[in-house]
């Protein structure tokens, strides 16, 4: 069979095709309302479908989950029961500090410990990669209150930021994707800089002060934004992983990884509201520090009489 | 003309656009995955006419713009897979060597899914996309053709079945 040679007709079609689909993007790019309009609607009727597919699909990721870590499972629920009885016990430390912090600013009308007004979300799906960004879908959208330009976190820190909003779903852009940037500081020197993602689980920092040292595990928090959007300060976001040597380059750049492992990303939680003053350093998550083992020492020392069972024999 | 064909593979690729959603983007596969929606035009198209590709690369292309993980502007991917559709076809079309032999079709596909995605990416970087380090957009693109490779074969039977019944008029 031989390849055709293309009638006008065809040519002509192709034409109108690649003519349809520029004029979609210029009426996309012109910001005509129909054509968010119409993406929006899909992305609300898509949310039930993902919650089924949600359903459907988490049996047998947990399945093929249980059988590439057989060895490790037990020994994680060991350990996550540890933790879960530590946490407990956090919990009810942190419970009574909070009722003492509440009557002191009662009593002293002065600012409480920060806290932050957050709707937690469970993630529906990861965003297709095929457009090379890094994106999640999270089960409450504007009628939780979420709008666009929230911070995003889970208990470990910085997940990302609310891209789009739908009525019972959002998109999250996630700190990983290559278009993401926040203003970030190091804890340790208050040195400022600039994170970006870098499409992996660690991100690439910049910082402003070439003067400014950085270490390795030195910890980075958020500087926050005008208003607290997109990002509230204060946030733990990741450690340094690699400084980079400097001496020649213009401004010191480094590796960072996330504190919070965002190809695992179960529940979220959306910041709606600030606290009115930056927490500062107080969000740091804690070192582990080491269990002192207990040495026992035995000193023997020889009796002046023989022992019976030497003189017996 | 082609009234019946066009909404029958609008509802074939309404339906691959649904599962992708909902069942394929919840695994996040290691190399980045692959896009069933993306594969099975690409397939389609590779055993169609040119002009009937064409089509099919501007139905699947509204299709994964209208996903809502899709950065850049709408009609972006349209376009790409307008292109792209009708090249796999124009260039495979009457190559029985590749075209009826399945492991000729797997590797035309998977090639053209490589191809489909740098060729996005030339587009999007006219349009701003940032796109990361160098070394993982390569680990992307070798990804994504590596995991089209291997879910090729299962789609392929399915997607050929598929068309044949679309286009039963035709024949």
């Amino acid at each position: 069979m031989a390849r055709p040679s293309g009638s006008n007709r065809g040519r002509l079609l192709l034409v109108m095709l690649i003519v349809s689909s520029l004029l979609l993007i210029t009426l996309d790019l012109r910001g005509v309302s129909v054509i968010g309009g119409v993406k929006n609607g899909v992305g609300t009727a898509l949310a039930p479908v993902q919650k089924v597919g949600n359903w459907a699909v988490t049996p047998f990721k947990n399945f093929f989950s249980d059988l590439i870590h057989l060895g490790r499972t037990r020994s994680t629920i060991n350990k996550l029961k540890e933790e879960n009885a530590k946490l407990r016990s956090e919990l009810v430390q942190k419970q009574n500090s909070f009722g003492q912090a509440t009557q002191l600013k009662q009593a002293l009308d002065l600012a409480g410990r920060a806290s932050w007004k957050t709707v937690s979300a469970k993630v529906l799906a990861q965003g297709s990669t095929i457009s090379f960004t890094h994106t999640i879908t999270i089960d409450q959208g504007s009628r939780a209150g979420i709008k666009p330009n929230l911070t995003v976190i889970n208990g470990s820190g910085l997940v990302g930021v609310v891209k789009t909003v739908f009525p019972n779903s959002s998109i999250v852009l996630l700190a990983s994707d290559p278009a993401f940037k926040i203003g970030v500081r190091i804890a340790r020197n208050q040195s400022i800089g600039i994170l970006s993602g870098q499409g992996s689980n660690s991100g690439l920092l910049e910082l402003l002060d070439n003067t400014a040292k950085l270490k390795k595990n030195d910890v980075l928090l958020s500087r926050g934004s005008t208003n607290n959007t997109p990002f509230v300060p204060g946030v733990p976001i990741g450690k340094v992983s690699k400084a980079a040597d400097s001496t020649n380059s213009v401004s010191q750049v480094a590796d960072v990884t996330f504190f919070a492992n965002l190809n695992a990303l179960g529940v979220v939680s959306v910041i709606l509201k600030a606290s009115e003053s930056d927490p500062g350093n107080a969000l740091i998550p804690k070192a582990p520090t080491p269990t002192p083992i207990p040495t026992v020492t035995i000193y023997a020392s020889p009796s002046a009489t023989a022992s019976p069972s030497a003189t017996n024999g | 003309m082609w009234r019946r064909e066009v909404a029958l593979s609008t509802l074939t690729f309404a339906l691959l656009f649904i599962a992708q959603e909902a069942f394929v983007n919840q695994v996040r596969l290691p190399l980045g995955g692959f896009s069933l929606i993306l594969l099975a035009a690409l397939i389609w198209s590779s055993i169609s006419e040119p002009e009937i590709a064409a089509v099919t690369g501007f139905l699947a292309g509204i299709f994964m713009d209208l996903s809502p993980s899709t950065e850049g502007p709408f009609g972006q991917w349209t376009l790409v897979m307008v292109i792209s559709c009708f090249l796999i076809s124009y260039l495979g079309y009457g190559d029985d060597a590749l075209n009826s032999n399945p492991a000729g079709l797997i590797l035309m596909t998977s090639t053209a899914v490589v191809a489909t995605l740098f060729f996005y990416i030339l587009i999007g970087l006219l349009f701003g996309l940032t796109l990361g380090s160098i070394p993982n957009v390569i680990k992307s693109l070798f990804g994504f053709g590596l995991w089209s490779a291997l879910v090729a074969p299962i789609v392929v039977p399915f997607i050929s079945r598929a068309h044949s019944i679309v286009y039963s008029g035709n024949r």
